[in-house]
């Protein structure tokens, strides 16, 4: 270790250590729970960012991903922990989550060449298709066999016994595509692996919301809740993703005209347009995930912005971002689900990694993707976050006697795969040498690294 | 007149609605946050409106690091910036005083509902009004001094501005809460900067700027004092830091001011209830805030061996600060009624417009009794 290294790690643990003792001072001075919520809100972010960004430096010197440092650091700092990050803060932190889904699909949409894949799509979709019902079909027969032992409804009868199943397998299987996506970002990896994944999660995020709608219409149907209705159905998804992507086209081709013509206060008018998708798309009832992703593959596709400036902005809008996405997921994690169902949720989580890479085996097969390469592509499905936790809350509030137990399960199974996932991807990122490729001049690995087949 | 005199001018003129190079043009901002505010389209609902208190923290937080620097930067001139602090400080309580005292008897007699009580609601006007919009004038001559007289009557506002909020938050011990600010501002700018002297990539380092600026603005606000106070020790210390720590942060931070400065007057816009006490309270508080600088210039100027009138077109434009300190005032009140903040806001835009003409007419004038 040099003697500048060794400075900047004694300075920045002291500064680290002054942060943390004046959070302490000032709860100690002023209590959090005396105070109205949103004078919480500053102070829950400044130490968010300094702080885990230097717990995520320490976690790159242990070649692990930044992005579980920030985790791992709002875990410890959060509710259930030290409690440095109060309840409130925690809740608070939250309110970038929109704002960081949406720039992370945006900047996966930038990255994606549909002329340059063009030749690839069929073989990843193929791999992504496979794979995806491979873990639905597996787990989805697991949990039907197995549905009298799990502490759900274990006296559930006739079509119920297959329908709450669906809704927990759907759960269960989702991936996160925000957290897969900002391991890339957080790392600038570049190369087959990381397309194959980004192409395999984007198309898993469209199956789940598909796979989520027709079980919660199953299970609403033998609940007796609401009727089934196939029009409304078809109706919303079609509005939910062919609307999302056409939103999404007409906001990013408005950027790209912007980038164009104007060209100034990039970072601004980017977290502008953030802002913007992620507040109508609640409103329209779109997805905001797909409708960013749709802007991001507008600019990139469409009308191409030659220069830094657009690289530069989304580096410095992005990884702040990033930080506080990722405290906030690990400070709202619920420890309380983890300890009810240690047990079975660790069971649980290794029969679905055993899944995915059984899955992943056979879609690779299928798809005649067998390069070394793509070989650990399952590692990027493995982590779930956001999205997952969002649905089991709809469950939980629609069926509030089993959703509530379903909610419980699910969470539990997510927070230990929110903190292996992005380990696991990144050690297949830094196997596959992909790690750092977006900046380097290098071009970008195609036909020769992925093969494609004949015909 | 001598040719070229009318650049002394040229300063000042701009500063006037803010549109300078340096500074957001305030109206135009104003206005969009009132057209996109609840008493218009409501896009920025009041529920809205509330998830953006911690932009006006941070936003205060570094609009004081600028004050403190500013004042750190001008400490290098020793005994003459004592006189120009000493001067700016002068006018500004000259202007605070008649506006308090003028606003007060007004409030008294009127009774008009007030989220406090009259006095303590006078005295918030007052000390709003009392800053002048920031001033891009370098050199040595006569217009130079009267732009520092403006530039530092940000400090005035700064210090009875940390006691005010903290008064309103309702602390007993002013003083121990004001100091706890003090010593959370030096903690997280000597964390700060150590950060930024051994910071890896630029994205890093401007995550450190940020998350900085958010703790300052932060710790203020948890504590519930006025982020211009952590703001401005933050400011004085990285000013007199090692020149590449303070090259850093003011690379860094200019990139933050102007968007959080618009969201700021936005905010501000969209804050402003329209209803017929706003009236009997903004129009008198341009007038007295025009009467309070006035005299103020007339005093200082006399003191100081200025011309009045120059003096007067440099204090005239009453700048962000003050809307800022309304703000912050607002959220430790924490009541729907935003009388106080609305008023100052709108005295603040028409005080702008009526600093306009001030600059435009008054070198005329000069120039015709000249002729004369």
């Amino acid at each position: 270790m040099t003697l500048f290294a060794r400075s900047r790690a004694a300075v920045r643990g002291g500064a680290f250590l002054a942060i943390v003792g004046l959070m302490v001072v000032l709860q100690r001075a002023v209590p959090a729970d005396a105070i109205s919520e949103y004078r919480t809100t500053g102070l829950a972010l400044g130490f968010a960012l300094v702080a885990a960004t230097l717990v995520g430096n320490l976690a790159d010197t242990f070649r692990l991903p930044r992005l579980s440092g920030y985790l791992i650091f709002g875990l410890a700092c959060g509710p259930y922990v030290a409690n440095l990050l109060t309840p409130v803060m925690a809740r608070q932190l939250q309110l970038v989550n929109g704002l960081a889904i949406t720039l992370i699909a945006l900047v996966a949409g930038l990255e994606i060449n549909i002329v340059r894949m063009r030749r690839r799509l069929g073989p990843m979709m193929a791999f992504g298709s496979v794979t995806i019902l491979s873990v639905f079909v597996g787990l989805l027969t697991l949990f039907v066999i197995a549905w009298p032992w799990l502490p759900i409804a274990p006296d559930a009868t006739g079509l119920q016994r297959l329908a709450l199943p669906v809704v927990l397998t759907t759960l269960v299987v989702s991936f996160s595509p925000t957290v897969t996506i900002a391991v890339m970002a957080e790392s600038r990896a570049r190369g087959p692996l990381s397309e194959l994944v980004l192409t395999v999660v984007i198309l898993a995020d469209l199956a789940l919301i598909l796979f989520f709608t027709l079980a919660m219409q199953f299970a609403r149907s033998v609940s007796g809740v609401v009727p089934a209705d196939d029009i409304s159905l078809l109706t919303r998804l079609f509005w939910e993703v062919a609307g999302s992507l056409a939103y999404g086209t007409l906001l990013g081709s408005l950027f790209a005209l912007y980038l164009r013509l104007i060209g100034r206060e990039i970072t601004v008018v980017l977290l502008a347009l953030c802002v913007l998708v992620t507040g109508t798309s609640a409103l329209l009832h779109f997805e905001a995930l797909l409708v960013a992703l749709a802007a991001g593959l507008a600019v990139e596709n469409i009308a191409p912005f030659q220069g830094d400036a657009l690289h530069d902005a989304v580096e410095r809008g992005a990884l702040p971002l990033l930080v506080v996405f990722f405290v906030a997921a690990g400070a709202n994690l619920n420890l309380h689900a983890l300890a009810e169902l240690g047990w079975l949720a660790l069971a649980l989580s290794g029969l679905r990694l055993v899944g995915l890479w059984l899955g992943a085996c056979a879609g690779r097969r299928v798809a005649r993707l067998d390069t070394s390469e793509t070989a650990a592509a399952w590692t990027g499905l493995v982590a779930q976050a956001g999205v997952t936790f969002g649905l089991a809350g709809i469950v939980a509030t629609e069926f509030r006697d089993w959703g509530m137990k379903v909610q419980t399960l699910v969470v539990a199974i997510g927070a230990l795969n929110v903190l292996i996932g992005p380990m696991l991807f990144r050690a297949a990122l830094v196997q596959a040498g992909e790690i750092g490729r977006l900046d380097s001049a290098s071009p970008v690995p195609t036909e020769s690294s992925v093969r494609v087949p004949n015909g | 007149m001598p040719p070229g005199s009318w650049r002394a001018f040229a300063p000042a003129r701009h500063a006037a609605l803010g549109f300078s190079e340096h500074a957001a043009p305030s109206l135009v901002f104003v206005l969009t946050g009132v057209v996109l505010g609840p008493e218009l389209l409501d896009v920025l609902s009041v529920n809205l409106l509330a998830q953006f208190d911690p932009a006006v923290s941070v936003t205060l937080a570094v609009l004081g690091i600028f004050v403190g620097s500013g004042l750190s930067a001008a400490a290098s001139h020793g005994r003459v910036t004592f006189w120009w602090v000493t001067g700016a400080t002068l006018q500004g309580l000259i202007t605070f005083g008649t506006v308090a005292a003028a606003m007060y008897l007004l409030l008294h007699q009127w009774g008009l509902p007030l989220p406090v009580d009259p006095l303590t609601g006078a005295a918030v006007l007052g000390l709003c009004s009392t800053v002048s919009a920031a001033v891009r004038e370098t050199g040595s001559g006569t217009a130079s001094n009267a732009a520092r007289i403006a530039d530092f009557d940000d400090l005035l506002l700064v210090a009875l501005g940390a006691f005010a909020v903290a008064w309103l938050a309702g602390w007993s011990s002013l003083v121990v809460v004001v100091g706890l600010t003090l010593v959370a501002g030096v903690v997280i700018a000597v964390a700060g900067a150590a950060l930024l002297a051994f910071s890896g990539t630029a994205p890093e380092r401007s995550v450190f700027v940020t998350g900085t600026v958010f703790l300052l603005g932060g710790a203020a606000a948890y504590t519930g004092t006025s982020p211009l106070v952590s703001g401005c020790v933050a400011g004085l210390l990285w000013a007199r830091m090692q020149r590449s720590v303070t090259a850093l942060v003011d690379s860094d931070l200019k990139k933050l001011q102007h968007p959080l400065v618009v969201i700021l007057l936005i905010i501000a816009g969209a804050s402003i209830q329209f209803t017929y006490q706003l009236l009997w309270l903004a129009a008198p508080l341009v007038l007295f805030r025009l009467t309070g600088k006035l005299i103020g210039s007339l005093v200082t100027a006399r003191l100081f061996g200025l011309p009045a009138g120059l003096l007067a077109t440099y204090l005239a434009p009453p700048g962000l600060l003050g809307i800022a300190l309304a703000l912050n005032i607002q959220q430790v009140l924490s009541t729907g009624d935003t009388l106080l903040v609305s008023a100052v806001t709108a005295s603040t835009v028409a005080a702008e417009l009526l600093a306009l003409v001030l600059v435009i007419f008054q070198p005329l004038a000069l120039s015709s009794v000249e002729a004369a």
